[in-house]
């Protein structure tokens, strides 16, 4: 993974010391809120309902195991023992004090770690898939590129006051697992008949109270140019996008008011102006980038391991946590491990200090230090030999991490909502866990794979537009009510859920979501999943079920 | 105008103010330091008129329809409105690399110590602080962080382009 050198610990020190400054500022009076509002910011510091909130980078969800032992030491010395995994592979601390701020920022120097750019109007932690370098189905390491966007875009002098946040994703295999559809950039990036690698990239997604995907801007882009189109992008978004109303600041507003066409003329032209010149990357920093992303020393080994069968065989619990936890792996005998942080042991992205410890624990035992952070708020175990799957299972069953319910309905994503957030308009956490806890672990093999995502208020941090089922927390007259969208979906061919009717209230919501769940048992073909069912069938058998006796 | 930090040669000064003047519009005692709105000092140049050699920006004005008479000018001033529009940002892009514009360029309006040097980064060479800021304060904001990533007006070269790594 990536180490820093010189030229990355000296930014991210002296960033450290800015801050410093400017918090000692703030606190004598100096700095106004005002002023000092977009500096904490692109310094992850929020402000929240009960106190201050850290949101710290982890840059393409990639985390050492040191680095996981500091978050978990910085839970523990300045939080409440615990942080909150999100949707955009960050970590979130709840409870910070101003005055501690700088100091957890040089302890997160201290472990190559920083939280510059984690909110504000710039471009935030550029995110990828959780399975990065290990699956199966990829063509090329994405992170690789996402480390080289990273560094183009931390401090970029000309777009840190952008109309509004500018979120970038990378994919690189068949499968999209990193929900790139929805990003105000997307890209795909994939090799043509000659080998060369090119990027598809499309621009304008994002979610929110006016949800898009994005759409197709630039195609067959050679890899040294992409750091010339994106510049094109945000020049044009930082000059023509709107900053009369937050709502329709976002690139999407512009996008899809200019027309994806005039938009794309626009952005040709002003790479046509600057592309070959200063930021075309070269082959030397490709490669220097590259270096950094080897794949560890793995073993030559049959890819069925005889213990792993056993235990399969002779215990239950395990086999039915490994059908649903254990991912393939592009090298025989390797297998990356799914941890599931959701209900009913756990509250969806939160660990505690001490299972972060754990899980550095096991990454350095069994699978070469490394972590990752997928955007389902799900930590993952990339490099795991087959023949240690049981005993990582066991460690995992010790800190109530071995839950098996990876991708099934009780694998909800969720946002942190009213109970820690500014912005929400009702409840998360609590609701999920009731519409979780609606369901027997048989029930939900049943439904099978499904994603559930619901989000506390409009801005959509769970992504509940693209949730096969979306759940969106409303406020009615001081009441919590929750509005239900079907047909969401990610992956490369991501589709923005349909509302299906009036919203619920907290108490009918874990019926009317199993209605809908039976609806799909009643209807499905074999082997098809849900998004399957709903294509072939539509809205209306939903609809119709949803508001009937369980729920209504 | 006042409360001035202007660098030159790599060295940056405080100058309490100099003879430059933010006008509105054309007024009856014409002053050779008038800088006007863009779109006024374009529509006197257009009707042959004399024209200081000055105008400023606002956060609406395309400075690319500055191309065809950026050499008539020695002085912009770019308005930043509020800091926390990044607008100027560009503008200062385009005027130095798009338009290879050489004079003075000047921040004014809401600019702040903690975005100096950002905004030289991007090719300001003066700044006109807001009022009621201490310039000497604010000075201390033009040092920024001494490791840059990305290219930029000052430093043309990515790091990577730069050092090797």
């Amino acid at each position: 993974m990536y180490r820093y050198d010189e030229y990355d610990r000296t930014l991210v020190n002296e960033r450290v010391e800015e801050f410093r400054d400017q918090v000692a500022r703030r606190i004598s009076g100096e700095l106004t809120e005002e002023e000092f509002l977009p500096l904490r910011l692109q310094n992850g510091l929020y402000l929240q309902k009960h106190a201050y909130m850290m949101r710290v980078a982890i840059p393409y969800g990639a985390l050492s195991s040191d680095q996981m032992r500091g978050l978990a030491a910085i839970a523990n010395k300045f939080d409440r023992g615990y942080g909150h995994f999100t949707t955009r592979q960050n970590i979130q601390f709840n409870w910070i004090e101003l005055a501690d701020t700088p100091n957890i920022l040089a302890h997160l120097a201290s472990i190559d770690m920083h939280a510059i750019q984690t909110s504000g109007n710039c471009v935030r932690n550029v995110t990828t898939e959780a399975y990065a370098g290990v699956a199966p189905d990829e063509e090329y390491d994405p992170r690789i590129f996402a480390e080289i966007i990273r560094q183009w875009a931390t401090v970029n002098p000309e777009f840190l006051f952008l109309p509004r946040k500018f979120k970038i994703a990378v994919s690189s295999s068949q499968e999209d697992r990193a929900a790139v559809r929805m990003h105000d950039i997307g890209l795909y990036l994939y090799r043509d008949e000659e080998e060369t690698l090119r990027f598809q990239v499309m621009v304008g997604g994002g979610l929110g109270r006016t949800p898009f995907l994005n759409q197709l801007v630039k195609d067959n882009l050679h890899w040294s140019e992409v750091l010339s189109y994106i510049e094109a992008v945000l020049r044009v978004f930082n000059r023509y996008g709107r900053r009369d109303n937050k709502y329709k600041a976002r690139i999407k507003i512009l996008v899809n008011s200019l027309g994806i066409s005039a938009f794309r003329e626009e952005a040709e032209a002003e790479w046509q102006q600057i592309r070959g010149s200063f930021s075309t990357l070269t082959e030397d920093e490709l490669s220097r980038v590259a270096s950094q992303f080897l794949s560890p020393l793995y073993k030559a080994l049959d890819d069925t391991d005889l213990q792993y069968g056993h235990h399969l065989t002779s215990n239950s619990e395990f086999a039915s946590w490994a059908s649903r936890s254990v991912k393939p792996h592009k090298v025989k005998g390797y297998a990356s491990v799914a941890i599931s942080t959701k209900f009913p042991t756990n509250t969806p992205g939160d660990l505690t200090a001490e299972q972060m410890q754990r899980i550095a624990d096991l990454a350095d035992l069994y699978g070469f230090g490394v972590i990752r952070v997928a955007h389902e708020q799900n930590l993952v175990l990339p490099d795991i030999l087959k023949q240690d799957l049981f005993s990582v299972w066991t460690s995992l069953c010790e800190v109530g991490l071995a839950l098996p319910n990876v991708g099934l309905v009780s694998d909800m994503i969720v946002c942190p909502g009213a109970s820690y957030c500014n912005l929400a308009t009702a409840h998360s956490f609590p609701v999920a866990r009731k519409v979780a806890e609606a369901y027997s672990l048989e029930e939900q093999l049943d439904v099978g794979d499904i994603s559930i995502n619901l989000s506390g208020c409009i801005n959509a941090c769970a992504h509940h537009h693209i949730g096969n089922i979306g759940i969106l927390g409303l406020n009615k007259s001081g009441k919590d009510y929750y509005q239900i969208t079907i047909g969401g979906a990610q992956g490369k061919d991501s589709q923005i859920g349909k509302v299906i009717g009036p919203a619920v209230s907290e108490e009918v919501l874990p019926g009317v979501v199993k209605n809908i769940t039976n609806a799909y048992l009643a209807n499905r073909n074999d082997h098809e999943t849900f998004h399957e069912t709903f294509l072939r069938i539509g809205l209306e058998p939903f609809k119709l079920a949803a508001y009937g006796p369980a729920g209504a | 105008m006042k409360n001035i930090i202007r660098i030159h040669s790599g060295d940056a000064a405080v100058i309490k103010s100099d003879d430059w003047v933010i006008a509105e519009d054309v007024h009856d005692t014409p002053d050779p330091h008038d800088v006007f709105p863009m779109a006024v000092w374009l529509a006197r140049v257009e009707q042959g008129e004399e024209v200081t050699p000055a105008v400023w920006i606002g956060v609406n004005d395309d400075p690319m329809e500055l191309q065809s008479v950026i050499d008539k000018l020695s002085f912009i001033g770019v308005f930043f409105e509020d800091f926390k529009d990044g607008r100027g940002y560009s503008t200062a892009y385009l005027l130095r690399k798009r338009l290879n514009y050489q004079g003075d360029l000047r921040a004014f309006g809401d600019v702040l110590r903690d975005q100096l040097s950002l905004m030289r980064q991007c090719g300001f060479d003066s700044f006109a602080i807001k009022e009621g800021k201490d310039p000497y304060d604010a000075m201390k904001g033009l040092k920024g962080l001494s490791v840059t990533y990305s290219s930029s007006v000052s430093q043309p070269n990515p790091l990577y382009k730069r050092v090797r790594r």
